[in-house]
């Protein structure tokens, strides 16, 4: 038993490990998958200026912003912290609402 | 009609406590919702002041004990084990040690009249109503308590998206606060046990369910405001609609611009992925499998909200760093789930995940790779030497110098975040290095004796310091000294 355990060892180390440069040539490296953040379409000032313009339009459609120091009633969330040179009002979030 | 109401009705909270087992160093609580079906059950009495994440509620503290449902020292307890199961779950995933608002977070139970609950960058705010005729108190429910707690979390991680102006960048705040009651529900055996089949047939369920017990009050004021049976379900049908083309208001049937009710694409998707997860991981799932896909879509959206710019396309953005993270940390094994339903969502182009497609066996994998790196180009690397206030980030007196290097992708491949044009690369660059040094110093990775670059930084505990202070010509210069691959990291 312990004869053929042996005679096993002796065949294993008899098979040569594959260096460094031949594993390289034999085995391809493995690339990276493309990222697919980057194939989304790129963002524009534009875009973003129309985004926050909504966003901004719906707060103050649905009443969820007030004057800055008043007590936020009930689903407000946000505060009128100022006013753009534009005559449209600058938003500052207060809190986060469950609904 | 007369049906629906009766089947709604929150009649399980009149259930004594006394009724269900526990002993001295129990408490009692419901499991996700007082009236989701799942009745109270006895939880170890929670350490609200356990580090990293804090807690603390505000008001006398209440002796552990059985107490009966609908008085304050049940809702204490209820509140408590619900937030600590939370803050326990995200603790570890956050990689931060404090809350926004500070090293605790204090949580007000009952303050005030409203059906709601607020986060508000000082405390979690737990409220109270009467609908129906019945008083309804918002810190009864752990879906509720888990939702504000999410937003913490959230804000703990990623604080740029607290007042990001972006109906997407909001919704995905709030569909964060609702994954993160399905996942911190999902750490409880008993509520695992009772989703399982729900998850493995891709149903709606107790899990999918948010705030039954709100949902029904809400419902009793305007029957419009909200889902026919909860608050939101996370088993829902609806697609990625770009926010700009819907009404600011709608019923709880439709979608529309407002950041609850655009947040079920997000959650709606994130309960197909987690469906699909489990369906990956095995065809018959035990429960231990649950708690690992539970797990593991937690890091995805970890590392996704880490690495997604905060812009008007947030949804997208999230969604392809999460199909990204996969790749990286699981080897692209949920690739297939989280692709499909984010294209079936329309949350991601389909053009984005082409490449990907046919990514499947060894031979499909190297072509992919090649053609990947044919297309990529050299970026062009800069590096920027950044100054900090050593005395801000407690590393002494004067200025910390940091090195950082900054590619640039050529146009096409460019990433949505570099082709942000309100913030230049400089201002991106100097916060990006900002928040990494201060990540270091919050995880103590930094070797703080200036020593000169011969000097191996001494083993710290679990992980090795990674940087070490310089002292340099320029002055006191931040190097880092090696990488730390341990399982946290």
């Amino acid at each position: 038993m312990a004869k053929s355990t042996r005679k096993a060892r002796a065949t294993k180390s008899v098979r040569k490990a594959p260096t460094r440069t031949r594993r390289a040539q034999t085995k391809p490296k493995k690339a990276a998958a493309p990222s697919v953040a980057s194939r989304l379409p790129p963002m524009t000032a534009e875009k973003a200026k129309a985004a926050k313009e909504k966003f901004e339009r719906g707060i103050l459609t649905r009443g969820e912003a007030v004057p800055e120091g008043t007590r936020l009633p009930p689903g407000a969330t946000h505060e009128i912290v100022g006013t753009n040179p534009d005559g449209t009002p600058i938003l500052k979030r207060k809190r986060f609402s469950l609904k | 009609m007369a049906r629906k109401a009766k089947s709604t009705k929150p009649k399980s909270t009149k259930r004594p406590a006394a009724k269900a087992k526990a002993t001295s160093n129990t408490v009692m609580a419901w499991q996700d919702d007082p009236i989701s079906k799942l009745p109270l059950i006895a939880l170890p009495v929670p350490t609200l002041a356990k580090a990293p994440l804090k807690l603390r509620i505000k008001g006398p503290a209440v002796k552990p004990g059985v107490y009966d449902v609908g008085t304050p020292q049940f809702r204490y307890w209820n509140t408590a084990v619900a937030v600590r199961r939370g803050a326990d779950f995200w603790a570890p995933l956050l990689g931060v040690t404090r809350w926004q608002p500070g090293a605790v977070l204090p949580v007000g139970l009952d303050e005030g009249k409203d059906l709601n609950a607020y986060y508000d960058r000082t405390e979690l705010a737990f409220f109270h109503d009467t609908a129906g005729g019945k008083t309804v108190y918002s810190a009864d429910s752990p879906d509720v308590v888990c939702h504000e707690l999410g937003h913490a979390c959230l804000d703990a991680h990623r604080p740029e998206l607290f007042d990001a102006p972006y109906i997407e960048a909001g919704s995905f705040h709030e569909s964060f606060g609702d994954m993160s009651a399905i996942l911190s529900a999902l750490q409880l055996p008993s509520v695992r046990a009772a989703a399982m089949s729900g998850i493995k047939g891709h149903k709606s369920s107790q899990l999918s369910r948010l705030a039954e017990q709100l949902g029904w009050a809400l419902r009793q004021l305007d029957p419009t405001l909200v889902n026919r049976d909860c608050l939101r379900n996370a088993y829902n049908t609806f697609k990625y609609v770009d926010p700009q083309t819907l009404p600011d208001d709608a019923p709880a049937t439709k979608l529309c611009a407002e950041v609850h009710s655009f947040s079920r694409v997000f959650t709606g998707a994130f309960y197909d992925i987690l469906c699909g997860m489990l369906k990956i991981r095995s065809k018959s799932p035990k429960d231990a499998d649950l708690v690992v896909v539970a797990t593991d879509a937690a890091r995805l959206l970890m590392d996704a909200t880490t690495a997604a710019p905060v812009q008007p396309d947030y949804y997208a953005q999230v969604a392809s760093h999460m199909i990204d993270a996969d790749t990286a940390r699981f080897g692209g094994k949920y690739r297939s789930t989280l692709t499909s339903t984010f294209v079936k969502r329309k949350i991601v182009p389909p053009q984005a995940v082409r490449a990907l497609a046919p990514a499947k066996g060894k031979a499909a994998t190297r072509a992919l790779g090649a053609a990947a790196a044919a297309e990529a180009k050299p970026p062009k690397p800069q590096i920027h030497t950044v100054k900090l206030s050593a005395k801000d980030l407690g590393l002494g007196e004067g200025m910390l110098i940091v090195d950082a290097p900054a590619e640039q992708k050529p146009f096409p491949m460019a990433s949505a975040a570099i082709m942000h044009r309100n913030i230049d690369t400089t201002t991106n660059v100097e916060r990006a290095t900002a928040r990494f040094v201060k990540m270091l110093v919050a995880r103590d990775r930094i070797e703080k004796q200036p020593q000169t670059r011969s000097v191996a930084p001494a083993e710290h505990g679990r992980h090795p310091r990674t940087h070490a202070l310089v002292q340099t010509a320029e002055g006191m210069k931040l190097v880092r000294k090696r990488f730390d691959c341990g399982p946290c990291c």
